[in-house]
C-alpha cells in the first residue's frame, strides 16, 4: 500500500469557470435513463480498489468506504501485465431481490419498437450468435446494473445534483472547453438491448472557441464523442443549422444506457462488424469497385454496404431527448467541477474506473479515466484535443482572412520568381539552340555537341515545367482571392458540412415504425430459421439443402411483403441471376471465349494499322 | 460566421432515350409482331407449349399486347417498363439456368437475358427513367 502522497493544492481560474458555464450544454437523456451526470467522490468512496497480475491473481488494494480521491490519485503507476480497477458493485442483485427490482412499480417503462425489425434475417441470425456470444465472454454480470441504480438512487438522496468536469486549454488561438460527464454505468445491453454494459462511464463534448483580441472569445466549433467516429466527423460548425443550440448551450441528445452524444434527437442504428469477417469484406469492395467503375452498373442502395449491414450486428442507440434534461433554463442545473493541473485523481490514476471483465472485445470493460485510455496511455482529445476534432488544419475564423491574405501574397511571390525563371530560360535557351546547330554543322566534337543537346532538352523540360507551375498558381490566387472576397464582403464561410465525410443520421420515422406485424415476424423468425434448419436435418431430406434454400427463399418472401420491399427483392434477384448466368456462360464457352477476344484485339489492331497507313 | 446552403443536386429532366432502349423496344414490337402470327397461324409447336396447359388460345395475344405495352413504356421512358423489363429478363434467365440444370440448355435465351439486365442496370440508364427516385426503391434514412 503506497503512503499517502501530498499533493499539491491549485486555485481554479475564475475566469475558466466563466467561460465553461458561459457554453455549457443541455443535456437531453431519453426516457427510462437510470444513470445521469454524477460526482466521482461519492463513487470512488463505495468502490473498493484491486490490482490484478498478469497471471491472474488478485489483490485488494483498498475496501469500499476506504478510498479517497486524494488517495486514488496516490496509485499512478502500473506495472507492466497489471490492471488496477475500481470496483462499484461487490454483490449484484440476484434472483427475488434482482425481479423485485425489475417490475417494481415506478419502473420507467421503456419501449423499444423493432430493433430487429429494421435489420434483415442474416443480421438478426448473427444478433442471436452475438448474444451467445456473451456466455463465452467476459461480461459484467447481471443484476449488477440493478445494485448500481439501488446505489446510485442511494446517492442522488444523499448529495442530489447533477455534475460535469470542466477542463479549460488555450492552444493556437483557440479556447478549448472540454465537458466530461460521468456515469456510475453504462447500462446499453441489460436496459436497452445495446452492445454492452460496464461499471462507469466517461463522456465528453468539446467547445472550441475562437479568441479575439479585441473581445470576448466567440465559438465556432463543438464536437461530440460518438463510438466510432473520429476527426473531421467528430465536430459542427457553430452556425450549422442541424446542430441544436439553446442559446449559447449545445443540445446534446443522449444516448440511453451507452450516453453517447448525439447532434439529432432521434434512434441510431450501429452495425458492430464481426472482426473476423474483414477479409470478406475487403473482397466485397473490389468487387464493388470493379461493378460500377468498370461494368458503369448503378445501384442506389449501395448494394455492398447493404451485405456488410447483413454481415454484421445490429443495435441502436435511442436518443429520444424524451426524458430528464439538465442544463441551463432547463428543469435541473448543473454543479460544475473545473479540473485543473493540480486534480490529482484525473491526472494521475491511470487506472480502470470499473469492474475489469477481462472481455476480449473490451465492450464489458470498464473506462479509463477523462485523462487516459484503458490501456494507461493518454486519451487523444486531452493531450491533443484539437486534434481529435480534425481542428490542426482549420483556420479561426476571425484569422482566416489575415492567414489567406498572407497565403495569397506568398503565393504571389512564388508566381513572380516563376515569371523571372521563365524569362531567363525563353532567352537562354533559343542561344544554346543555336550553339546545338552550329556544333552539328561543325561536326568537330561529338561530346561537346552531346552535352549541349543534353543540356537543351534538360533547359526545355524545366521551361514546360515551370509554364505548368505557372498556371497552377494563377489558378491558386485566383481562387484565394475570391474566397478571401467572400469572406471578407459576406462572412460566407461555405457549406458548414463539407468537412463531415460519414454524417451519422437517426433513422427515418418509417424505418422506426415497422407495424407490429413486421415487429412479431422479426422477433420470431430468427428462432423459427433454425428450427426449421434442424428438423431438415434430422428428417433425412435427401436434398435437404434444395429444401433449406426454398425456406430461406420463402422466408426472405415474407419479409420483403412485410417491409414493403418485394421489388427491390425481385430487381436483386434478377441482378443476381444474371452474374450467375455469366458464370456459367463462362464456364461453357471459356476457350470460345478466349479466342473470341483474341481475334477481336487482333481485328482492331489490323483495322486502326490500316487506317493509320491510309491517313 | 455564416453558411450556405448547398443547392440540391436537381434531378435532370428527361433527356433523349438511350439508343440501347430503342433497340430493347424494338425487340419487344417484334416479339408482339411474333406472338401474332403465332397465334393467326396457329402453329402446331405453339399449340404443344401451350396447349398442355390450356391457354394456347389466350397466351399469344396476352404476350402480344404485353409485349406491345412493355414497347411502349420503354419508348416513353416509363419507370414501371424499365421494372417490367427486368423482371421479364429475370424470369428468362430462371428458364434458362433451369434448362442448362436439366441438361437442355438454352444459351441465346441467357445471353440475351444477361445482356438485358446488364445494360438496364447501367447508371445512365437507371437515370433516363428515373429509377433511384421511385418511392420504396431505396430507404429513406
Amino acid at each position: 500500500m503506497p503512503s499517502m502522497c501530498r499533493l499539491p493544492r491549485g486555485g481554479t481560474s475564475v475566469n475558466d469557470l466563466e467561460l465553461l458555464r458561459m457554453y455549457e450544454p443541455v443535456l437531453r437523456f431519453t426516457y427510462g435513463e437510470l444513470f445521469f451526470p454524477t460526482e466521482v467522490g461519492p463513487y470512488v468512496q463505495s468502490s473498493s480498489l484491486w490490482r490484478r497480475e498478469r497471471d491472474g491473481e488478485l489483490t485488494q488494494l483498498a475496501r469500499a468506504g476506504q478510498l479517497t480521491l486524494e488517495r486514488l490519485a496516490c496509485y499512478d503507476e502500473i506495472e507492466p501485465g497489471q490492471t488496477l480497477f475500481l470496483q462499484f458493485i461487490d454483490d449484484p442483485l440476484e434472483g427475488v431481490a434482482y425481479q423485485r427490482w425489475r417490475y417494481r412499480e415506478d419502473r420507467p417503462r421503456f419501449h423499444a419498437p423493432g430493433r430487429l425489425a429494421r435489420v434483415g434475417l442474416a443480421s438478426r441470425l448473427l444478433d442471436g450468435f452475438f448474444s451467445l456470444s456473451l456466455l463465452l465472454r467476459g461480461t459484467v454480470p447481471g443484476g449488477t446494473t440493478a445494485a448500481a441504480a439501488i446505489q446510485y438512487e442511494q446517492m442522488q438522496r444523499e448529495r442530489p445534483g447533477y455534475t460535469y468536469y470542466g477542463r479549460v486549454v488555450r492552444e493556437r488561438s483557440y479556447i478549448v472547453l472540454h465537458y466530461s460527464f460521468f456515469y456510475v454505468m453504462n447500462d446499453w445491453r441489460s436496459s436497452f438491448y445495446g452492445v454492452n454494459d460496464h461499471e462507469a462511464d466517461w463522456e465528453q463534448i468539446i467547445v472550441y472557441l475562437a479568441e479575439q483580441p479585441d473581445g470576448p472569445p466567440r465559438p465556432e466549433w463543438v464536437a461530440f464523442a460518438s463510438h466510432d467516429y473520429q476527426g473531421d466527423d467528430l465536430r459542427r460548425r457553430w452556425d450549422d443549422p442541424e446542430f441544436t443550440r439553446s442559446g449559447n448551450h449545445p443540445v446534446v441528445f443522449v444516448g440511453a444506457g451507452s450516453h453517447a452524444s448525439y447532434f439529432e434527437q432521434g434512434e441510431y442504428l450501429h452495425s458492430v462488424r464481426l472482426a473476423f469477417l474483414k477479409p470478406l469484406f475487403v473482397a466485397l469492395h473490389t468487387a464493388e469497385r470493379f461493378w460500377r467503375n468498370v461494368l458503369r452498373q448503378g445501384d442506389r442502395e449501395v448494394l455492398v454496404n447493404r451485405i456488410e449491414g447483413l454481415l454484421s450486428v445490429p443495435f441502436v442507440d435511442y436518443a429520444r431527448g424524451d426524458g430528464l434534461t439538465i442544463g441551463p433554463g432547463q428543469e435541473n442545473e448543473w454543479t460544475p467541477l473545473v479540473i485543473t493541473p493540480e486534480t490529482g485523481w484525473a491526472n494521475r490514476y491511470r487506472g480502470l474506473w470499473g469492474f475489469d471483465a477481462r472481455d476480449p472485445m473490451a465492450g464489458e470493460t470498464a473506462p479509463g479515466g477523462p485523462k487516459f485510455n484503458r490501456n494507461g496511455t493518454v486519451r487523444i482529445s486531452w493531450h491533443n484535443p484539437l486534434g481529435w476534432a480534425g481542428l490542426h488544419k482549420v483556420a479561426p475564423s476571425l484569422r482566416a482572412a489575415d492567414m489567406l491574405l498572407a497565403h495569397l501574397d506568398d503565393l504571389q511571390a512564388d508566381l513572380s520568381a516563376v515569371e523571372a525563371e521563365v524569362d531567363t530560360l525563353t532567352t537562354e535557351l533559343p542561344r544554346l539552340e543555336l550553339e546545338v546547330r552550329a556544333l552539328m554543322f561543325s561536326k568537330q566534337n561529338e561530346r561537346l555537341l552531346h552535352d549541349q543537346q543534353t543540356a537543351l532538352r534538360e533547359g526545355e523540360r524545366t521551361l514546360n515545367a515551370l509554364y505548368a507551375r505557372g498556371v497552377d498558381l494563377k489558378e491558386r490566387i485566383e481562387a484565394s482571392a475570391r474566397y478571401l472576397d467572400q469572406i471578407q464582403t459576406t462572412d460566407d464561410f461555405g457549406d458548414p458540412q463539407s468537412h463531415i465525410d460519414r454524417i451519422h443520421r437517426p433513422q427515418s420515422e418509417s424505418v422506426v415504425q415497422q407495424g407490429r406485424l413486421a415487429e412479431g415476424w422479426a422477433a420470431l423468425s430468427t428462432g423459427v430459421v433454425l428450427l426449421a434448419f434442424i428438423a431438415l436435418v434430422i428428417s433425412g431430406v435427401a436434398s435437404w439443402i434444395a429444401v433449406l434454400g426454398l425456406v430461406i427463399a420463402l422466408f426472405l418472401l415474407v419479409e420483403a411483403l412485410l417491409y414493403r420491399r418485394l421489388e427491390r427483392l425481385l430487381l436483386n434477384t434478377t441482378v443476381i441471376l444474371a452474374v450467375i448466368s455469366t458464370g456459367v456462360l463462362v464456364y461453357e464457352f471459356f476457350w470460345y471465349i478466349v479466342i473470341a477476344a483474341a481475334v477481336s484485339v487482333a481485328g482492331l489492331i489490323i483495322t486502326d494499322n490500316i487506317r493509320e497507313l491510309r491517313g | 460566421m455564416t453558411a450556405t446552403t448547398p443547392d440540391r443536386q436537381q434531378l435532370p429532366e428527361r433527356r433523349h432515350r438511350p439508343f440501347g432502349v430503342t433497340m430493347i423496344a424494338v425487340i419487344q414490337v417484334l416479339s408482339a409482331i411474333g406472338w401474332a402470327v403465332i397465334t393467326i397461324y396457329d402453329r402446331p409447336d405453339f399449340r404443344d407449349v401451350f396447349g398442355s396447359f390450356g391457354y394456347y388460345e389466350t397466351a399469344g395475344p396476352a404476350l402480344a399486347i404485353f409485349s406491345i405495352f412493355i414497347a411502349y413504356g420503354l419508348f416513353t421512358l416509363k419507370r414501371q417498363a424499365w421494372v417490367l423489363t427486368m423482371l421479364w429478363a429475370g424470369l428468362n434467365l430462371t428458364a434458362a439456368l433451369y434448362g442448362w440444370y436439366t441438361g437442355e440448355p438454352n444459351y441465346m435465351a441467357m445471353v440475351l437475358g444477361v445482356i438485358t439486365v446488364y445494360y438496364l442496370n447501367q447508371r445512365e440508364v437507371q437515370l433516363a427513367f428515373h429509377v433511384p427516385l421511385a418511392q420504396g426503391w431505396y430507404e429513406r434514412e
